[in-house]
């Protein structure tokens, strides 16, 4: 896995936890049928087939199905501290 | 409505003994006040708060239970209900051995202030769960909010605790008189503060299940706060309604099962709620 794909995958976990946190679970089911995204949540293990600003989004447009913008805000709080390690073109829009 | 009750087994069976014990107290009117049918519908309507926390707590399970703030918040209103249960089984228990009727203070009325605690963990959960900690970082939606607060505690102390009488001798008294109507207070500003500040952006599924709590909580408090009224006052009129002396099996007492039955529909809707995501699934 090169830098870019451990930067996402930490993203995505970061998300899936944050969310976990709130909505127990049902945060890693629902992140497990986001297309594109493979999730091992015991071994902690996040791989991607395919864009990976694309799947995020997905994943954080599956939270919000949950409780709207808050769900959002929640990502976006989880994954601050590592915001900046992504080129902007790349940011997922519900990131920025 | 009646296509929700028949997807979830909680909900259903909650509605049914809701049906079955509010004819009850429609046919209880027409009996005497001071008879067994009076005495029977408030020493047993509290099983419904004794199912709701055992529901409360399958169901938080399901969402994580404590290692979730949406499990934890089921499982404080959950432990509420229980705590609920305890105090109205304990006055029962006054009355069928000792003969004492409206035994306050009692060990039982540890059990209600033990509700309201709950009940205010549970809305600071859910409002966490809506965001409310972005909110308040906004210095003007932190001074409302507690000045939302200082105004609700206006009412109770204007009606019940101005010119209180500090007994020390009874200091468990003190802490009951002042704890209920300040604890009913702080839940009621916290959700009205959560669904003023989260109305703009709570949105999903989840959302019209979060308000129908707020919504609850605050039927809750308007229950509690005609009881308190009524201890202190006896003879009123609200909303038109004439409530005369407290007795059991009374419009007061129906308003609380009432009020109740809401705020456990409201929590028990959470087990919906995960059924609706699986239909979502598939």
């Amino acid at each position: 896995m090169n830098t870019n794909d451990e930067i996402f995958a930490k993203i995505a976990e970061k998300i899936i936890a944050g969310q976990e946190s709130i909505i127990g679970p049902i945060a890693i089911e629902e992140a497990k049928m986001v297309e594109g995204l493979n999730v091992d949540w015991k071994e902690k293990t996040i791989t991607f087939t395919g864009n990976h600003t694309q799947i995020i989004e997905k994943l954080i447009e599956k939270y919000r199905d949950f409780f709207g913008q808050v769900s959002v805000e929640v990502c976006r709080e989880a994954t601050k501290k590592m915001i900046s390690e992504i080129p902007k073109d790349e940011l997922p829009p519900l990131l920025k | 409505m009646i296509q929700i009750f028949k997807k979830d087994f909680y909900i259903s069976v909650t509605f049914v003994f809701f049906i079955l014990y509010s004819l009850f107290w429609l046919y209880i009117q027409t009996t005497p006040t001071d008879g067994f049918l009076h005495n029977f519908f408030s020493d047993t309507f509290p099983i419904v708060t004794l199912w709701g926390g055992i529901s409360g707590l399958i169901i938080a399970k399901k969402w994580g239970g404590f290692k979730s703030l949406v499990g934890k918040a089921i499982s404080m209103f959950a432990l509420s209900f229980l705590s609920i249960t305890f105090c109205e089984f304990t006055y029962t228990f006054y009355y069928i051995y000792y003969g004492i009727d409206m035994a306050y203070p009692n060990i039982g009325d540890l059990g209600y202030l033990a509700s309201i605690f709950f009940y205010i963990y549970g809305i600071i959960l859910i409002s966490q769960v809506c965001g409310i900690q972005f909110k308040l970082k906004n210095k003007i939606n932190l001074l409302l909010s507690v000045f939302l607060l200082l105004v609700l505690l206006f009412l109770p102390y204007q009606h019940f605790l101005k010119g209180y009488v500090f007994d020390w001798s009874n200091p468990y008294r003190i802490i009951l008189d002042l704890g209920i109507p300040i604890g009913g207070a702080v839940y009621l500003s916290i959700a009205l503060i959560t669904y003023l500040l989260s109305r703009s952006t709570l949105g999903g599924v989840m959302k019209n299940k979060i308000l129908t709590i707020l919504m609850a909580l605050i039927f809750q408090y308007i229950a509690d706060y005609i009881y308190a009224y009524q201890q202190a006052y006896e003879n009123f009129s609200f909303l038109g309604i004439q409530f005369g002396e407290w007795s059991s099996g009374g419009l007061t007492e129906y308003l609380y099962f009432l009020s109740y039955t809401v705020v456990i529909l409201s929590i028990l809707q959470f087990n919906l709620a995960l059924k609706e995501l699986q239909i979502n699934k598939q």
